[in-house]
Order: C-alpha cells, then sequence, then structure tokens
C-alpha cells in the first residue's frame, strides 16, 4: 500500500514537471493567442525522437536536450507562417504540420541504424541528462528534482517574457487582433514567433519524457493537446488564475495533478489502452464543469422563487 | 496634413458582374492640420470603406493616400498605426478585454515604436496614466490595475480615445465612435473627444449618423452618395447648414436613386 502510495506519488512528480511545460506551451498557444495548434501532437513526438536519435548516435545529452528546443521552435514557426502567410484556417495549419512531422520523425528515429525508418528508439544503456546529474542515488529522485529545476526556469523564463513590450503585444494580439495592429502591432509575427516558443516548450517536455522513459517512439505524442490542456483547466479550476504569475504556476500544478489523477487510475487497474478514454472524459469534466456550476445555481434559485 | 489621390475600391472582383460594387469611385480628398471633418452618408455610400483604405485595413484597387507628405498606400496597417489615432463603433474593438487599463495604455505608449524586450510596465507612465484617466471623470485613476473588459461601453471609449491620442497622432480617425453608446454617454465621450481634439490641435476625421453631431463639431463636412464626394462645406458656410438642409439633401439622392432604377 505504501508502495503504491509512493510510486504514483513519486511518477506523478516526474512525469508532472516534465508536462509542466508542454502544458505551459499549450497556455502559449491556446490561452494567450487563442490558436488550437494541433502541431503540438507532432512537435512533441518530434521533441522526443530528435533528442532520442542524438543520445543514440553518441552526442551529448545536454546539447540534445538544448537541440530539441530549436526543432520545436521551427516546428511552430512553420505553422505560423502557414496561417498568417499562406491564410491557411488556423486548425488545419496545425494538422498539416503534425502530418509532415509524423514521416520526419519516422526518419530523425532511423538515424544510424540498419533501415532508413524506425519508430522507436532505445536509450536504455546510454547515459541521458538524468546520468549526467546524479545528486541522488535513485534515478526517479534525480529525474524529480532537474526537471522541477528546469520546469522553475522556464516558468520564470515566461513570466518575464510576457511581462515585456513584446510579451504584452503578443498576448494583445490573442486577444484581440484589430486593436492590437491599431497600436501598431504586427500581428502576423507575433502569431509565429508565439507558435514558435509554444512548441518549443513542447519539445523540450518531450525530450525530458523520452530521456525518462529511456525510449522514445512515433505514438508517443497522440493526445498531448488533451493533455496540456487539461492540465491548464484543472491547474486554473484549482490554483486560480488571479494575476499572471499565478496563473502560469497554476498551469505547471494543474499537469502535476492531472498525473496523480492518471496514476490513480492506472494503480487502480485501469487498463493503459483505456487512457486516451481517461483523458477525453476528464477534459469533458473539467470543461462543462462551469456549465454544471451554473445549472445548479440557477436550478437552486429556481427552487427558492417556487418555495416562496 | 491627409491627402487622398483618386482612390477606387470594388469589391467582388472575381465575383460574377452583378455582385460587383463599387465602394469607393475615384475619390480625392485633401484635408490640412487640424481640421476636424464630419463625413455623413446613407449604408453603403463608402464612408466605412474610405476610413479603412486611409487605415491600411486592405488596400485600394487604385489610387494614393499621403500622410504628411509621405505615401502610405503601401504601408500595412500595423506600419501606418504610428501616424493614425482610431476608435472604432464596437467598444470592444478598441480594447484588450483581459489586460488592465494601464497594460493597454502601456501599449498605447508604444503605438510608434518596435516592441521590444524591455519591460512593460514604467512608473514614469502610470503616474501620467492616472492624470489623464483623471481628466476624463469617470473615476478610472483608481483602477489602473482592472481588465477593461469589466467596463461600461462608454467607459471604454472614453479610455480608447485616451489611447488613441496619448502619442500625438498626425490624423485621428473616429468610425462612428459613439453611435453603439446610449444618447447621455454618446453625447458625453463626444464633448471629450471635441475637448481633446482641440487641446492638442488633431487633424480628425469623425464619420457619424447623427447630422446634428455632424454639424455641431467639427469645421467641414462631407458627404458621401455612391462612393463618390457630393456635398462638402467649410467653416462659415457650413456653420449656416441646418440638419433639416441635410436632410432635404438626403431626399433628392434618394428620388434620384429611384428616378435611375425606373429608367
Amino acid at each position: 500500500m505504501l508502495d503504491t502510495l509512493r510510486f504514483i506519488i513519486t511518477d506523478s512528480l516526474n512525469l508532472g514537471f516534465a508536462y509542466g511545460l508542454l502544458a505551459l506551451g499549450i497556455f502559449i498557444s491556446y490561452r494567450l493567442l487563442d490558436f488550437a495548434d494541433l502541431t503540438a501532437e507532432g512537435s512533441f513526438t518530434l521533441g522526443g525522437a530528435f533528442t532520442a536519435a542524438l543520445i543514440f548516435n553518441g552526442i551529448n545529452p545536454i546539447l540534445s536536450t538544448f537541440l530539441s528546443i530549436f526543432v520545436g521552435f521551427i516546428a511552430g514557426i512553420i505553422t505560423g507562417l502557414l496561417h498568417t502567410k499562406l491564410k491557411i484556417p488556423s486548425l488545419l495549419s496545425g494538422i498539416i504540420t503534425m502530418t509532415a512531422l509524423f514521416s520526419i520523425n519516422m526518419i530523425l528515429m532511423g538515424i544510424g541504424k540498419d533501415s532508413k525508418y524506425d519508430s522507436v528508439v532505445y536509450l536504455s544503456k546510454l547515459d541521458t541528462i538524468y546520468e549526467l546529474f546524479s545528486v541522488f542515488k535513485l534515478r526517479y529522485l534525480n529525474i524529480i528534482l532537474l526537471n522541477f529545476i528546469i520546469v522553475s526556469l522556464v516558468t520564470l523564463f515566461c513570466y518575464w517574457l510576457f511581462g515585456t513590450e513584446f510579451g504584452m503585444s503578443l498576448r494583445a494580439t490573442g486577444m484581440n487582433q484589430k486593436m492590437a495592429r491599431a497600436q501598431g502591432i504586427n500581428t502576423s509575427l507575433m502569431i509565429i514567433i508565439g507558435l514558435g516558443i509554444s512548441n518549443a516548450l513542447i519539445s523540450l517536455s518531450a525530450a525530458l519524457v523520452a530521456q525518462a522513459n529511456q525510449s522514445a517512439d512515433v505514438n508517443m505524442g497522440i493526445g498531448t493537446l488533451v493533455v496540456g490542456l487539461a492540465s491548464i483547466i484543472i491547474g486554473e479550476a484549482i490554483f486560480g488564475k488571479r494575476n499572471f504569475c499565478n496563473w502560469i504556476i497554476s498551469v505547471v500544478l494543474g499537469s502535476v495533478l492531472y498525473y496523480l489523477i492518471i496514476d490513480i487510475a492506472i494503480n487502480l487497474g485501469l487498463d493503459s489502452y483505456l487512457l486516451k478514454l481517461l483523458y477525453a472524459i476528464i477534459i469533458i469534466i473539467v470543461l462543462t464543469a462551469p456549465l454544471i456550476k451554473k445549472r445548479i445555481i440557477t436550478l437552486k434559485r429556481k427552487k427558492k422563487n417556487v418555495e416562496n | 496634413m491627409l491627402k487622398i489621390e483618386n482612390i477606387t475600391k470594388e469589391f467582388n472582383l472575381t465575383g460574377a458582374i452583378e455582385d460587383r460594387r463599387i465602394a469607393l469611385n475615384n475619390i480625392s480628398l485633401d484635408i490640412h492640420d487640424g481640421d476636424f471633418v464630419t463625413i455623413i452618408g446613407g449604408n453603403g455610400s463608402g464612408k466605412s470603406t474610405l476610413m479603412n483604405i486611409i487605415a491600411g485595413v486592405f488596400p485600394p484597387d487604385s489610387g494614393n493616400v499621403y500622410i504628411d507628405g509621405e505615401n502610405v498606400t503601401k504601408l500595412t496597417e500595423y506600419k501606418r498605426a504610428k501616424y493614425l489615432g482610431r476608435v472604432f463603433q464596437d467598444p470592444n474593438v478598441g480594447t484588450a478585454p483581459n489586460m488592465s487599463i494601464e497594460e493597454n495604455m502601456e501599449l498605447a505608449t508604444r503605438r510608434d515604436q518596435k516592441k521590444t524586450l524591455r519591460w512593460g510596465f514604467r512608473k514614469e507612465h502610470r503616474d501620467k496614466f492616472i492624470k489623464s484617466l483623471a481628466s476624463l471623470n469617470l473615476g478610472l485613476e483608481t483602477r489602473l490595475s482592472q481588465k477593461v473588459g469589466l467596463l461600461s461601453g462608454g467607459q471604454r471609449q472614453a479610455v480608447t480615445l485616451l489611447m488613441a491620442t496619448f502619442k500625438r497622432p498626425k490624423v485621428l480617425l473616429l468610425d462612428e465612435h459613439t453611435a453603439a453608446l446610449d444618447p447621455k454617454t454618446a453625447r458625453k465621450v463626444l464633448e471629450l473627444t471635441d475637448t481633446i481634439v482641440h487641446d492638442q490641435h488633431l487633424t480628425t476625421i469623425m464619420i457619424t449618423h447623427n447630422m446634428r453631431d455632424a454639424l455641431k463639431y467639427g469645421n467641414r463636412l462631407i458627404m458621401l452618395h455612391h462612393g463618390q464626394i457630393i456635398f462638402d462645406v467649410k467653416g462659415e458656410e457650413k456653420n449656416k447648414l441646418t440638419p433639416e438642409d441635410l436632410l432635404k439633401k438626403f431626399d433628392e439622392l434618394e428620388n434620384q436613386d429611384e428616378e435611375e432604377l425606373n429608367n
């Protein structure tokens, strides 16, 4: 019992912090830019596949992790360009990049192997950043600590960035493009760079997940958008969004909480194939919660009126 | 200050001939420094198209727009923003609803600048914001950190007006900016507009549906019809006009249209 509990907590912490970066990435596109960016599903796999492929081929894990930020940024920029310059609708732009990335990810994972393409890379006997950063004897404690440090630094970076003139302009673009342009803001550029930053964080998140799990596979990105959204919404509902600082911390913590729920479900005996169904149900519940709350309040009022 | 030269704009150019619509038909206009021009005209007369062409929302099919001597015809909307202050008909359009009053105003202080990675809030700006908000007499000076989305339509238009004129624009564009407000609030916002325009000696273009306002404010009146300027009066001549004169003009135009249709 105690072991199970320990597993649940450590696992949700180590995945939760890594996926916290994903949640921040989705937060930037979905909440700040008001852009439902499906690139996420592809750029998550991209980050994992790219980093794993580099490490597999003997590149330094720290360098590999840094480079994953860069490739994610490029993926986001492509979606941004498709939308702003070629005028393709936002949802479709993301889907196009996501689709193209599937092939790219297969190519990446085949690098240095007998076949040209592969759908999986194993890192089990290789050093990852967590082996290089060994403060504790237990690997999972190193993962938790290092992920915590990284997610804290990135959250701090986001807080600073979105308080600058550039960040303010980006947020204004997401809220009201007409107003933004009237205030001299290049809205296309804001969308392109915003999606770049968003996918850079998503890619970094996957680079950490792949190294923690010591493997990357072509399906690891499926459902990431939903995971990110659920983390955002759970975080907002539980920890609030009183101001920007509070808001982004809520998003990261929401991710930890989300994995706590998932881990509990798995330990209660939920088959891993049913996880995606659980994802979908969680997000429906969280999305409709405010609606149901409103209903209950109005029903209560009606009742009161009838009684009176 | 603002010169419009042979501007033509047709919508639905790629559509069938019967769907084509000429919004502006070879319009030329010269507005001098410090002029306050009111523009009236029926629906589909081309008022809003003219405003959008000046602001760069879309390019004209032909013709040129000059602001202070510079040809801005090819400048995109956001690049032109450094010269223009704009207030829109819909109070929701002028501000970012989920940002605080202070953040909105901070954005307005950089309308003519590159958006850098410097911190977005300045202490010295805050004092100026408080001062200018206090001049509105709406009690907004103590609510700097409140989200603009929580303000009423009139309050939002007043804030948008401050934002549009915080950095002195070469031309102030008012696109029926009081049409969505109740009469009392509309009056207040118009009075405020007039004060700001006079204090800063701003070159201003105001579209309005209200004949009385079109005559009361400004020193020049322009009437548009079917994408052409059909009436243009200044100074004394404008002061002599009454709302009835304008209504009569509108009726004449309508009769003309009907005759054309019958022929």
